[in-house]
């Protein structure tokens, strides 16, 4: 049996048996990964998410079944909602006036406490009337790329006033070009010098406009 | 009005002006032709550059960018079956296929002449309802009124929102809460600080704005592709504009798919990619070539294109005459002017009708530069999509950080950028759509500012006695209170029939 041979026709008889209790008349498949030898087969319910992996497939099928409950997100946002909304209500309750004019028509936390009830209560609505996402998006392959940015774009930032334009930039350039897969060692350090030196030489110079310079300033 | 105009032309028509308003068409086309850029990076990317130039200058970049990239993703549409923006999804139905059978340089002529049609048609709306609607604002336009319009707008939006209509509403009161952080507008008492001095002055709009677009877009890059296939597009140097005896039993459609676009774009919260889809699906439903429609018929390429460019003017008709923009491009087009010190809206058009003209003629103009820019971003589309995109990423971010410090120089923003990047791409890994908290942070300030001033205007009426002084008022709350209200009811009724299926 080849790739092309094992179509979805093939599929139900292992998931009836293997996906505890799954029943393929509600399965939706949302993907299909062709990595071979390995192959893998996904889909969803509305409370599952079942994988079936096939190794080797042109002598023996061997299968190995992957399952588990898929968790409701939408409730957890609901519950981050909720929290924000009370955090913003307590501290509108806790608002002390200090000099705003007591003629005012609308006191300065009238209108935001509106709009906190109504934050409240549409958290809530969504709460209610969360269910699990059959196609939830997965970043579990992808958690740590998103992470090492996150932390790369935040180091960059946080040094931008420190190093000023020029030299954070190039600094940047160089870590995120190589964490993200760049892999053209040569055209690397060009290319981040070039970047770095074309935004300062557009900025600083012929927009002139001010920007940090940093511990720069000690060499002026 | 003539005055004004001429005006306008001499302001308009200097060599620098129109050199900068060209660099924005292409780069807004080249930016628009990289799949999942789109017209709010485009925008906020070039944002920076704007910040030491003149108001007309300014204006020029940024209409270049505006009037071209939704134009810019019809070409990789055409040439890669894969839209560069969501607008240009209907364009590759029937451009893709033109292509596959060699005709590409014909598809990218109809879709340029059907760009710039559509584009033309929208700017002429603009010139004469801009001023219309400014006057009826002018005249009708209270507290009261405004209220109205911003709620109906906000709501539209909301509850528009695909899928899941209260994401749509808790996004918007989630942008409209995020205003007013820092100072109330009208007494000046400083709120929910939390322990921050920083956020005295609020939440500035240029952390907003690149946190959601730019930053929330490399994250989700990051976590889309982690290896970048090298796309080979279908060869194409050129392209063949259409001949005038080829347009024959075309021309109606031209001009309903611009029409469709101009009074939908209008709207709040349609947008330009529902307005191609509903262009495109009457243009097949009429035309004698209905049949061909996906096969590569130049109809369907007319009909999604013209409508999706006629969109520009429409959506900034209640932006420039009443400084409410419908969606993210024209808030971010709001935005970009008043951090030029250029505040649309009914003042703009009453005292500086001339900045509002020129913007006009710069529209005009940069739908014109389409052609010589379509030559360059077609011959170089190779090179444009097979861009490394660790390269590309990198080069957003540092626009990014520029963008937010420049306007401010408060470094205090850059981590509030960070943080509304992070906040803005989980709530696009949980489906939220984040065009309401844009707008809702746009118009926030203005709502409450206009509430406030109709509560001092009620003074001791009944809150419906006030109401009842404005039939127009009424209208436009209503509005919004039916599309507030009916998709909340929905699913109340869904999960009824759920509890109960018998009943």
């Amino acid at each position: 049996m080849n790739v092309s041979q094992f179509t979805t026709k093939h599929r139900p008889a292992y998931s009836d048996n293997l996906c505890f209790g799954y029943r393929t008349d509600k399965k939706q498949e949302i993907k299909i990964q062709n990595d071979s030898p390995e192959i893998q087969y996904c889909w969803r319910d509305h409370r599952h998410l079942c994988c079936i992996r096939l190794y080797d497939t042109s002598v023996v099928l061997n299968l190995e079944v992957h399952m588990r409950k898929l968790y409701n997100g939408h409730r957890l946002t609901a519950l981050v909602f909720l929290v924000i909304g009370m955090v913003f209500l307590r501290a509108s309750l806790s608002f002390e006036p200090g000099f705003a004019d007591d003629s005012l028509a609308m006191g300065p936390m009238a209108y935001p406490s509106w709009l906190i009830y109504g934050w409240i209560f549409m958290s809530l609505l969504y709460f209610i009337t969360a269910r699990p996402d059959p196609d939830f998006i997965d970043i579990s392959k992808s958690k740590l790329a998103l992470l090492r940015a996150v932390l790369i774009i935040g180091f960059y930032f946080f040094s931008f006033p420190w190093l000023g334009l020029f030299a954070s930039s190039f600094v940047f350039f160089v870590i995120f070009l190589l964490v993200e897969g760049y892999r053209s060692y040569k055209r690397l350090i060009p290319i981040a010098f070039f970047s770095a030196f074309l935004f300062w030489l557009v900025f600083e110079q012929l927009l002139m406009i001010s920007m940090p310079r940093g511990i720069f300033i000690f060499f002026d | 009005m003539l005055n004004e105009i001429l005006s306008a032309v001499s302001m308009t028509f200097s060599p620098m002006v129109v050199l900068i308003l060209f660099v924005g068409v292409v780069f807004g086309a080249i930016i628009g032709a990289m799949p999942g850029l789109g017209t709010c990076v485009a925008i906020v990317v070039c944002l920076p550059f704007t910040l030491k130039l003149g108001p007309i200058s300014a204006i020029a970049l940024l209409m270049g960018v505006y009037g071209s990239s939704i134009y810019g993703g019809s070409i990789s549409a055409v040439l890669i079956n894969t839209p560069g923006t969501p607008q240009s999804a209907a364009t590759g139905m029937d451009g893709y296929p033109m292509a596959k059978k060699g005709l590409s340089r014909e598809a990218l002529g109809w879709v340029t002449v059907a760009s710039i049609v559509g584009g033309l048609l929208s700017c002429v709306a603009l010139i004469v309802g801009a001023p219309q609607l400014a006057a009826l604002s002018l005249k009708y336009g209270g507290p009261l009124e405004i209220c109205g319009l911003i709620c109906m707008g906000l709501a539209c939006i909301s509850s528009l929102s695909e899928g899941n209509q209260i994401k749509g509403i808790l996004m918007g009161l989630g942008g409209l809460l995020l205003a007013t952080i820092g100072n109330d507008p009208v007494s000046g008492e400083m709120r929910f600080l939390f322990g921050i001095e920083d956020l005295a002055g609020g939440i500035s709009l240029m952390p907003v704005v690149v946190g959601i677009f730019p930053l929330a877009e490399v994250f989700w890059r990051i976590h889309e592709t982690r290896s970048q296939e090298v796309v080979q597009p279908i060869r194409c140097n050129t392209l063949i504009f259409p001949r005038l005896k080829q347009w024959k039993g075309r021309v109606v459609n031209l001009i309903r798919s611009s029409m469709i676009g101009i009074g939908l774009g209008i709207l709040p919260g349609v947008g330009a990619t529902a307005s191609t889809f509903v262009s495109y699906t009457t243009a097949k439903k009429f035309s004698k070539f209905g049949d061909r429609f996906g096969k590569g018929e130049p109809d369907g390429l007319i009909a999604a294109e013209s409508s999706n460019n006629a969109i520009t003017g429409g959506a900034l008709i209640p932006t420039m005459a009443l400084g409410i923009p419908g969606e993210p491009a024209t808030a971010l087009m709001l935005a970009s002017m008043t951090l030029h010190g250029i505040i649309p809206g009914v003042r703009l058009m009453v005292d500086h009708p001339d900045v509002v003209y020129s913007s006009f003629i710069l529209l005009i103009i940069a739908n014109l530069l389409m052609i010589p820019a379509a030559f360059i971003v077609i011959r170089a589309f190779g090179y444009i999509i097979n861009f490394p995109t660790p390269v590309l990423l990198g080069l957003i971010v540092i626009c990014s950080l520029v963008g937010v410090y420049i306007p401010s120089g408060v470094f205090f923003d850059i981590p509030v950028a960070l943080v509304m990047g992070i906040i803005a791409f989980a709530m696009r890994l949980g489906k939220f759509p984040v065009t309401p908290l844009l707008i809702g942070y746009v118009l926030g300030p203005q709502l409450e500012f206009n509430l406030s001033q109709a509560a001092i205007y009620m003074g001791d009426m009944t809150l419906l006695a006030y109401l009842g002084t404005s039939p127009l008022a009424i209208v436009l709350f209503s509005v919004a209170g039916l599309f507030l209200f009916m998709p909340i009811l929905k699913p109340i009724m869904q999960l009824g029939k759920r509890v109960n299926p018998a009943g």
